[in-house]
């Protein structure tokens, strides 16, 4: 008998899923529950455990983004029939694009035809390549999105790419012999899905950025203490564990900014899930903390961690991305004063804390001093939060910044 | 009033045997039998044995003698019962029928019908259920038809025997017994329908089918259930399959950008192999997508109906290969 | 037989001006003049200039590959003939046909298929119009010892013999089927005759060496079949000279065998000979009219040679009527 295996579906929103890796070889005798592959889908990188044992014959490759329920491979209970489906000769396929998600930009493909120009080959249409032609649109700045896999240039994308050129200025003309060079990076997976994710922010909620200056010496200094623990505690506090502890403590205060919104209703949660923003090489991923506000600065820091270590790693289990109530995103190790965050919707709140700068901070006692100095800055969602209420929120992060030892309390 | 496409090719032969006193028919079992589906039923007793003949079993000696005799002036139509058997006579009709007028000269014609009975039809099995257009459509000079309706199949037929080129005529057999609504008085005029034109059986946005034959009735079955899903498929019949309309056909792409072909034929080297080379070779810059073939299996066909249903398209086939290509 | 003297000037007149025609063919192929192959009659005149000979107005006639000037006797002119073998505009078919497919059919020439055996059919059919038409007319349809081992031969006999058309099927056995000698391929003495009876045909077998004696046994059979009794056979037995096209060196078979049949049995040799001895023409009158027509012929061919060829625009025309 032949089964076939099909892309699962890992999670309500999940179409389809990008395959980052076979684990087990083509005509390889697998068992049930055997991981044999690995794949990404919008928010993770998940491993499969296969529900039928026997032998594998892969369909799809590395790299191929697959609808869910579409056959990936096929497991034959017999040697024979494994034999009779492939001709007896194992040949997995071989992946036709470069890796989904490239660490950096590839190399142009070695082995260019010359009268191509910079040996680019792009998957289009007849009907594209002459709407492009006559639009004098080159190929290289349209976004694919059709044929079985989206990766096909068709009518509908160079029509999409020139209703969005309308409304940008006409780019400079490049002067005769600058021969350029253009990699296509397919843009899936993960990354596909930052682009909507971001996208589908901006497009749908009401972002307004608020920031004020915080005096984070005293923060410091406690910091400077905890790290001196660090044997007793059982783990190095850093100063990203006592931002992400003060915004527990204030989102717990207000109820009505903690929360989802989806259009219609505030869905106000009694915990805290707080979102962690985690640059990886993969890109950007946002694992949540559940129930924050239950834990104690140093089971937090232990959290944050273990996720960020994780995510970077591409090693997050489904289900620990999304349904967070706010997000954190720190940028104080780069030179970044500040920056205006894009929500994690559907929440409504994102904060950000730039560099720390030393500088000259006249004190209650009118003497100027040299303090150490950090932006807080907050984007939420004018939809359903109001200045009003953003203007305590900064209060109160402010007094405990400030104060640290009450973040401890 | 309701007509059959059996009816109608017979009424077709009838009215021109009528008109024209050099047409007749001769073939196996034509005669008394009236054809083993009927069709010439009754013409015996109307037109004589001199214009209604049997043959022996000798394809080749009826497609040679039909080219004969269109050339001194008659205008026989032949019959080779099965489609099937045009392979018997393929020289026949590959290099005496379809090239004579090119190699001699054209003061030759050769107005010569020959009649054959295609498709699957119930169990008729491997060496009687089959579609052959593709094939003589590697034979420059010879006019290929295949009717979809009775009407189409009534002017056709006429057209065709009044044709002074060499026509293959090709009949569904499981079109035989369907029934068309016709006015009475267009059904019993002198109507013809043009060798060489193409027939929009059903106008559509979103991709051009180009259907043959049995095919015509389940694409326009399919075109309405996909229409419910958003789908707007055109149907073209081309009706004549070589010369091909493509006139037609291309007015067509470049409207809709996609395109398909839908035949009971075998895929390889089919008529839908042959259209979708065509339209890639002219008509690159109008195709948003790959052309599609909707076509028979490449078996011979079972004996085995439910099996016989698979290899040929059938409706639901048709809607999913149409909807993969959206 | 006695003949009239003007009945023998003009079946030698044919036959003096086929074996011209056909050996024209050969300088003018061995010249690199002719496109694709040449199967040179040369030697085997007699069974069709005299089986021809028995023609009459309305008559249809299907030829063979070998000899093919016989469109000349016909009444088609040189100028058409040798335009259509040197591929010109002026041949019947522009020269999109050849050397096998000249002819008119006002003349009554049916044309030939390069596929041989496939044309039997159409020879029969033209009966079919005879017969449709009750005309008094015959259709001849010629071919050789080689086709008559097709399967569209006996096809189209069997349709002529049941529906009793008007077709008289001649046969010229010349004994070999390009290389191979009809004696290993056909299992009876006369490849057409004898199994004419399988139809319930008459038959009978010639010299197809003598122009007179193939005359008179194609009287008898023409008519029979103009009487509206059937089909007949007939069947001539020659040697063909030369080889089964220009440059084929005919190694498989005895030259002796050759040379022996070229001396003996020319027919337009022995022809001459008698009519000369019977003082029907003399030698003057023979080395006139050999002159006189190469003349014509030399005419023709200047004529074609500067006539011009179809171009790449028209090579579709004449396709569809």
């Amino acid at each position: 008998m032949r089964t076939d295996i099909v892309m699962p579906k890992a999670g309500l929103t999940m179409i389809e899923g990008t395959i980052s890796q076979w684990k087990a070889a083509e005509g390889a005798l697998v068992q049930k529950g055997e991981v044999i592959m690995e794949y990404e889908n919008e928010k993770n990188t998940i491993e499969y455990e296969t529900v039928h044992g026997g032998y594998l014959h892969i369909l799809a490759a590395e790299g191929d983004t697959v609808a869910v329920g579409e056959p990936i491979a096929v497991v034959t209970d017999t040697k024979e029939e494994y034999d009779a489906l492939t001709g007896g000769a194992p040949s997995a396929p071989v992946p036709e694009a470069a890796p989904a998600v490239p660490a950096a930009p590839a190399a142009a493909p070695a082995g260019e035809t010359p009268g191509r120009k910079g040996g680019r080959h792009f998957r289009a249409t007849g009907l594209a390549r002459k709407m492009a032609r006559q639009a004098g649109v080159d190929l290289a700045d349209v976004t694919a999105t059709g044929g079985p896999d989206g990766r096909r240039i068709t009518a509908k994308d160079v029509t999409a790419y020139l209703d969005g050129r309308k409304t940008q200025p006409a780019a400079a003309p490049v002067s005769a012999g600058d021969e350029d060079e253009v990699t296509v990076v397919p843009w899936t997976g993960v990354r596909k899905t930052i682009a909507k994710n971001m996208y589908n922010s901006l497009q749908n909620t009401a972002q307004c950025t608020a920031m004020c200056k915080v005096d984070v010496t005293e923060l410091l200094a406690l910091r400077q203490k905890l790290v001196a623990e660090q044997e007793y505690l059982g783990v190095r506090i850093t100063v990203n564990d006592l931002l992400c502890a003060a915004v527990c403590r204030v989102m717990k205060k207000y109820p009505l900014l903690n929360g989802t919104f989806d259009g219609k209703n505030f869905h106000s949660h009694k915990h805290v899930h707080l979102s962690l923003a985690v640059a990886t090489e993969g890109g950007l991923m946002v694992p949540v903390i559940k129930n924050a506000d239950t834990l104690s600065l140093t089971e937090l820091s232990r959290a944050a961690k273990d996720l960020g270590l994780r995510a970077r790693e591409k090693r997050l289990q489904n289900g620990e991305q999304g349904c967070g109530t706010v997000t954190v995103s720190n940028v104080g190790m780069f030179p970044i004063d500040m920056s205006t965050p894009i929500l994690n919707a559907p929440e409504v709140l994102i904060f950000g804390f730039g560099r720390t700068v030393k500088e000259p901070r006249y004190m209650p006692d009118g003497a100027l001093a040299p303090r150490d100095m950090m932006n807080m800055y907050l984007t939420f969602d004018h939809q359903v939060v109001d200045g009003q209420a953003v203007g305590r929120v900064f209060e109160d992060m402010q007094r405990l910044l400030e104060h640290p030892h009450l973040i401890t309390v | 009033m309701k007509v059959t496409y059996a009816k109608a090719i017979g009424d077709a032969l009838k009215e021109e045997m009528r008109r024209d006193e050099k047409v007749l028919i001769y073939g196996e079992d034509v005669a008394q039998f009236g054809n083993i589906f009927g069709i010439t039923r009754g013409m015996l007793e109307e037109f004589g044995p001199k214009r209604v003949r049997n043959t022996p079993i000798a394809e080749t000696a009826i497609v040679a003698t039909a080219a004969g005799a269109a050339m001194t002036g008659l205008r026989p139509c032949v019959e080779l019962m099965y489609a099937d058997f045009t392979m018997v006579a393929f020289t026949e009709i590959f290099h005496v029928v379809s090239k004579w007028r090119y190699m001699h000269g054209p003061e030759y014609k050769l107005p010569l019908v020959i009649r054959c009975a295609e498709g699957c039809a119930n169990g008729a099995g491997a060496e009687h259920s089959n579609v052959t257009e593709s094939l003589f459509m590697h034979a420059p000079g010879l006019t290929i038809v295949t009717p979809s309706c009775a009407y189409d199949a009534k002017g056709l037929l006429k057209s065709a025997i009044r044709s002074d080129n060499p026509v293959l005529f090709c009949e569904p057999k499981q079109l035989y017994q369907v029934k068309q609504e016709i006015d009475d008085e267009l059904y019993e005029s002198d109507y013809t329908i043009p060798i060489g034109k193409a027939d929009v059986k059903r106008p559509g946005r979103d991709v051009t089918v180009v259907a043959i034959g049995l095919m015509v009735p389940r694409a326009l079955e399919a075109a309405e259930i996909l229409a419910k899903e958003g789908i707007e498929m055109e149907i073209i019949d081309p009706r004549t399959i070589a010369p091909l309309d493509t006139e037609t056909i291309y007015a067509s792409l470049a409207k809709t950008h996609r395109a398909a072909v839908v035949e009971e034929g075998n895929k390889t080297s089919g008529v839908g192999a042959e259209l979708a080379a065509r339209f890639q070779e002219e008509q690159y810059d109008e195709l948003d997508g790959p052309v599609m073939r909707i076509a028979a299996l490449d078996v011979p066909m079972p004996y085995n109906i439910p099996m016989e249903k698979a290899v040929v398209p059938s409706v639901e086939r048709i809607c999913q290969s149409i909807r993969s290509m959206f | 037989m006695q003949y009239e003297s003007a009945f023998l000037k003009q079946i030698h007149k044919d036959l003096l001006e086929t074996r011209l025609l056909e050996e024209k063919l050969c300088d003018l192929y061995a010249q690199g003049r002719v496109p694709g192959h040449v199967h040179s009659g040369v030697g085997q005149e007699a069974t069709y200039v005299g089986v021809l000979s028995t023609r009459k107005p309305g008559d249809y006639f299907k030829l063979t590959h070998r000899p093919i000037s016989m469109p000349w006797m016909l009444g088609t002119d040189l100028d058409m003939f040798f335009g259509e073998l040197l591929a010109k505009k002026t041949g019947n078919s522009g020269g999109r046909g050849g050397s096998l497919h000249i002819g008119e059919l006002r003349t009554g020439v049916l044309g030939m298929s390069g596929t041989l055996g496939c044309d039997t059919g159409v020879a029969v059919g033209a009966a079919l119009t005879i017969d449709y038409e009750q005309r008094p007319n015959v259709s001849y349809m010629f071919m050789g010892d080689g086709t008559s081992s097709r399967g569209p031969v006996y096809e189209a006999m069997n349709l002529a013999a049941a529906w009793k058309l008007p077709v008289l099927f001649i046969c010229e056995n010349n004994g070999f089927a390009i290389s191979t000698p009809a004696s290993t391929t056909i299992p009876v003495p006369n490849a057409l005759a004898d199994r004419a009876a399988g139809y319930g045909m008459p038959a009978k077998v010639a010299d197809g060496t003598d122009v007179l004696a193939v005359y008179e046994a194609a009287s008898e059979m023409v008519e029979y079949v103009r009487a509206g009794k059937g089909p007949a056979v007939l069947e001539c037995r020659d040697y063909r000279w030369r080889g089964h096209f220009e440059g084929d060196q005919c190694a498989y078979r005895d030259a002796e065998v050759t040379k022996q049949w070229v001396q003996e049995h020319d027919c337009v040799k022995n022809l001459e000979a008698a009519l000369l001895k019977d003082g029907v023409v003399t030698e003057d009158e023979l080395a006139r009219m050999r002159a006189d027509f190469d003349a014509q012929m030399e005419t023709a061919i200047a004529h074609a040679e500067a006539a011009p060829a179809i171009t790449a625009e028209e090579i579709f025309d004449g396709l569809y009527a």
